[in-house]
């Protein structure tokens, strides 16, 4: 697992989903790409794309989007700690949900992210931002920084753990 | 100097164009976004391609009343449709020459005929 990461914040989901597009045409892999939204389309693109992935996941996502709650904590959890592509989403269900963002969310502190950051990303989100992360090495984060930029995102941080206790070696407004 | 970079992002980037839904501007903040902003001209291009290359780059990044450097996104929302077209086919006229396939592809259309 790397311990570093790019977060790109984005107004709306169709926007972050052609930064997502962006990455994928770059080559960038699939499993280092993150979206993180309150709610999601189920016809959108990245519903239908997760149709081709995995499976389990779109049901996931989907399911929460509807209210059907049953074994998404699982599928979802399990997601995330094996690090594949995420759709985490912090929908009206707070209680489930909200504990699957809060995981996800955690679990960027591995990825160098401060744990104010992390709050102020978990506000975003509530608010209705869309967050795209991307975790890698500083070659390939050096140019999703670049690429999520050119995008169509309101801010983008890097971040990354040099030490314990250093929480971030860049961290632009 | 190898242009072997540069070759390869211009034909991903026509491939883009062409294979992509969407918009033309769509298809375009994608091609040089993912693949054409990461050529270096001064390392990946041959010196007559980069004046072409500049004014493009130019065109997609700066703000041209400030200056700055903004997001393609936002420069492309400036232009119309039909400049972004131009622009494609201005990507597309360089890709052929970094093939050298520039006189093959006018013998191509003479054959067919």
């Amino acid at each position: 697992m790397t311990n570093q990461c790019v977060v790109g914040v984005f107004e709306s989901v169709p926007q972050a989903e052609q930064a997502i597009h962006i990455l994928d045409r770059a080559g960038f892999a699939q499993n280092h790409v993150s979206l993180v939204t309150r709610h999601i389309d189920p016809t959108s693109d990245v519903a239908k794309e997760l149709n081709y992935g995995d499976d389990s996941l779109r049901d996931a996502a989907i399911g929460a989007t509807l209210g059907g709650i049953a074994g998404i904590i699982g599928d979802a959890a399990l997601f995330l700690i094996v690090g594949a592509s995420a759709i985490v989403i912090a929908g009206p269900l707070v209680a489930a949900t909200g504990m699957v963002v809060g995981a996800f969310l955690g679990a960027m502190e591995g990825w160098g992210v401060h744990k104010s950051h992390i709050e102020k990303y978990e506000q975003l989100v509530h608010e209705g931002k869309v967050l795209v992360v991307v975790d890698g090495g500083p070659k390939e984060l050096a140019e999703a920084d670049r690429m999520l930029r050119q995008a169509e995102s309101t801010e983008v941080h890097l971040h990354a753990k040099s030490s314990a206790d250093a929480a971030e070696i860049d961290d632009r407004p | 100097m190898t242009t072997d970079n540069a070759r390869a992002r211009f034909k991903n980037a026509i491939g883009i164009l062409v294979d992509e839904p969407g918009g033309i501007k769509q298809r375009l903040m994608i091609a040089y976004i993912s693949q054409l902003s990461r050529i270096d001209p001064n390392q990946d291009l041959p010196e007559r391609l980069m004046p072409q290359f500049d004014r493009i780059k130019f065109t997609l990044m700066t703000d041209e009343v400030s200056g700055d450097r903004g997001a393609v996104s936002k420069e492309l929302e400036k232009i119309s449709d039909d400049e972004a077209s131009q622009i494609a086919r201005q990507l597309f006229d360089m890709f052929l020459e970094l093939h050298d396939l520039k006189e093959t592809s006018h013998e191509t259309g003479i054959d067919r005929r």
